[in-house]
């Protein structure tokens, strides 16, 4: 290696933080030098895992790999890719504040920028807990049951990603491949940063990393394998089994029953139970009988259970005919009469098992209804709750609108149609822009803080606070879309930091929707695009879900 | 918001943590303290129309078995250094927070605290020598703590 001429060295150890947030994104891209070796070891750790691993998973992976022809270390590979990042933050090292933040929908962190500071003193002390061991690596994972945070430090600035699984050597490197591009972009950004999260750059790189973490997620859930899915086709193909099986014994039973009428004439029921055939119907003679059970011999090496059954009519001929005979035939016609007798037992015994079988089947369609019973009860009671529960939220949502309506009765932002703030009259974005007019975000904030406190007194009611980002018809369906989804963020991220969200915890509540140009403004048939180019606010109440699907079952 | 990272500094016993606690907007649990030897609290101000949220680092005070890592001290824009007005040696012992803080962060602004000034009788407090940016303090009878922090932020804004 050559060495790094004086003036260099000199730069670095003077302004080391400098030089590393330059050299980082550079640096990272060299990691790919390295990542054969890692490979190698983490090859080495999957084998390992194989070998000794005793688990429930393993048998499965096992089963898995048999059945699918994929090597138990692919599977494990496969595995170990799942996980899944709920938030970013971005921290400046010496002062451990929270310079910007991403969270997934639902997943946002209270008190985030305590949070920051409370893993820069974790990490700080772990760190010098390491360098007092003599180990020279900085501590770059944090795991707590579910939870996992991947820390990787670059300069002046460190990034957590909260993950729920430890994030395999793939992701990590695609983590610090994004963070090289934003140190790289945001580096002087970084340096200067002095507590003042209202510079555009919190609000751009916060955007930045949400879509990192969305479309990390989209990653994540196509490699993610549905546990739903896997049951529903082990159970279709027991079911094809269990049907082949079905199938196969139908198949053989009704072939015989073809075979007796082809030789015979005779029509008679065969069916297979506990490794017997049983033989069942009337036939006309007891010769047929006879030929009946020669047909079955030969056809198969199973056993017969015999309940065929000739008409009382031919045995009344059958023993007139014999009595002619004379005395010598007596005792032929008493054999028979003996057969006859036995086969008359067996048809007894026969019909017997069926009522047994029917009794058990009436014994078990009582019990079936009974549940059907009960199960009835329970629903008609749960419905009768949510009917008391709908009422209840129909009066509120009610109470609500009236009040609303009352308080921005002469308000030029609000629409009395739907009871919500409607902005369109506010230029608060220029053409293609995602960053707002300073004083119209002000005038904006103004009349939602006034909307949310009366939404405030129905807290425990209200499910979400939507903000609605909406575009005019410039540019194609997909770049509006993006650009209202950016937009309705940008209003929401000012609203979460005003003080009467945050006093009321109300940052949670908060929901950012894109609509792109699907709903623009027209005056007299013709688009007003300053107008559609509009931020929305309304709301929606927690039991509404419920109420929609009452009005379709009342519907249905 | 503009946010900046303090810290409380100062020997054992000498009511750091309940200083703060009677002040502060939201915090950590205790544990914490004792585990890794801070703790993080927050405190929301407003200031000449500008809010200001204040990240307070209470730092547990270091003993021979236990050293308190450098890194808490960084980045700090502020102090408050916490003695016990009836510990003669607590006062004292304000000189040498102060040193290792300063090192750290040459540019900083810091206030003192002479806590638990409910223990003193109003003639002694009256002798006791108080400049602009040094206060007597009680949390338990809330004596200045406001004070205390505004003068902080002040100094730390000049």
């Amino acid at each position: 290696m050559k060495r790094v001429t004086p003036a260099i060295s000199k730069g670095i150890s003077e302004n080391k933080e400098t030089m590393i947030d330059a050299l980082y994104p550079i640096m990272g891209g060299m990691i790919s030098k390295y990542v054969t070796q890692a490979i190698k070891e983490m090859m080495e750790t999957i084998n390992k895992k194989i070998e000794q691993g005793l688990s429930f998973e393993r048998v499965k992976r096992k089963a898995k790999s048999k059945l699918t022809g994929v090597s138990e270390t692919e599977l494990l590979l496969d595995e170990s890719k799942d996980a899944r990042i709920s938030s970013l933050f971005v921290i400046q090292k010496e002062s451990s504040l929270l310079i910007s933040e991403a969270h997934l929908e639902n997943k946002e962190i209270d008190d985030a920028h305590m949070v920051a500071s409370m893993a820069s003193a974790i990490k700080d002390f772990i760190n010098d807990w390491v360098e007092n061991s003599d180990a020279t690596n900085e501590v770059q994972l944090l795991s707590y049951g579910n939870a996992t945070l991947y820390i990787e430090s670059a300069g002046s600035v460190f990034l957590v990603a909260f993950l729920d699984t430890e994030p395999s050597y793939e992701q990590r490197i695609k983590i610090n491949t994004f963070f090289a591009s934003i140190v790289k972009k945001y580096a002087t950004f970084f340096q200067e940063f002095d507590g003042d999260d209202s510079a555009d750059e919190v609000l751009t790189l916060s955007m930045e990393m949400e879509g990192y973490i969305y479309a990390s997620q989209s990653v994540a859930n196509d490699k993610k394998k549905n546990p739903a899915k896997f049951i529903v086709v082990s159970l279709a193909l027991l079911l094809l089994g269990y049907g082949v099986y079905l199938f196969n014994g139908w198949y053989i039973e009704h072939t015989l029953e073809k075979r007796v009428f082809s030789q015979t004439g005779e029509e008679i029921e065969i069916s297979k139970q506990d490794g017997h055939f049983i033989l069942e119907g009337q036939v006309g003679s007891t010769d047929a009988i006879y030929e009946i059970a020669k047909i079955m011999k030969r056809q198969s090496k199973e056993s017969i259970v015999n309940h065929l059954s000739v008409p009382m009519t031919y045995l009344d001929e059958r023993f007139k005919s014999v009595t002619h005979l004379g005395e010598g035939s007596l005792s032929v016609v008493e054999k028979k009469l003996s057969f006859l007798e036995h086969n008359f037992e067996q048809t007894v015994n026969g019909l017997q098992k069926k009522i047994v079988e029917l009794e058990g089947q009436v014994e078990g369609s009582k019990v079936y209804l009974n549940k059907l019973l009960k199960s009835t009860t329970d629903e008609m009671r749960v419905l009768k709750e949510e009917k008391l529960a709908l009422k209840k939220v129909l009066e509120v949502k009610s109470e609500i609108f009236s009040k609303l309506d009352k308080a921005f009765a002469s308000e030029v932002y609000y629409n009395i149609d739907n009871h919500s703030l409607d902005f369109r009259t506010l230029t608060l974005f220029a053409a293609g822009n995602i960053v707002y007019e300073p004083k119209q975000i002000v005038k904006l904030s103004k009349v939602f803080e006034k909307y949310l406190r009366i939404l405030l007194e129905y807290k425990g009611y209200i499910n979400t606070i939507i903000i609605e980002g909406h575009t005019d018809t410039s540019g194609t369906k997909e770049e509006n879309m993006l650009l209202s989804k950016k937009r309705a963020l940008s209003v929401k991220y000012y609203l979460e930091r005003l003080k009467i969200v945050k006093q009321y915890h109300m940052q949670t509540y908060l929901k950012a929707v894109g609509y792109g140009s699907s709903k623009v403004v027209l005056v007299d048939g013709i688009e007003d695009k300053n107008a559609s180019r509009r931020i929305e606010i309304t709301f929606s109440l927690k039991d509404e879900k419920i109420l929609n699907k009452l009005r379709e079952m009342i519907n249905d | 918001m503009i946010r900046k990272k303090i810290l409380l500094l100062g020997d054992f016993s000498v009511g750091k943590t309940s200083l703060v606690k009677r002040y502060v907007d939201g915090t950590f649990d205790d544990k914490y303290l004792t585990t890794i030897g801070v703790k993080i609290s927050k405190k929301l101000l407003t200031l000449k129309g500008v809010e200001y949220e204040l990240l307070i680092w209470d730092i547990e005070g270091s003993t021979p078995s236990k050293k308190i890592s450098l890194g808490y001290y960084k980045g700090a824009s502020g102090a408050i250094f916490v003695a016990d007005v009836t510990r003669k040696e607590t006062i004292e012992g304000i000189e040498a927070h102060k040193e290792v803080f300063l090192s750290e962060n040459p540019d900083a602004k810091f206030v003192i605290a002479y806590n638990k000034s409910d223990k003193l009788s109003e003639i002694l407090k009256e002798q006791m020598e108080l400049t602009e940016n040094s206060f007597l303090t009680s949390a338990k009878n809330d004596e200045n703590v406001e004070a205390l922090f505004i003068k902080l932020m002040e100094n730390m804004l000049s």
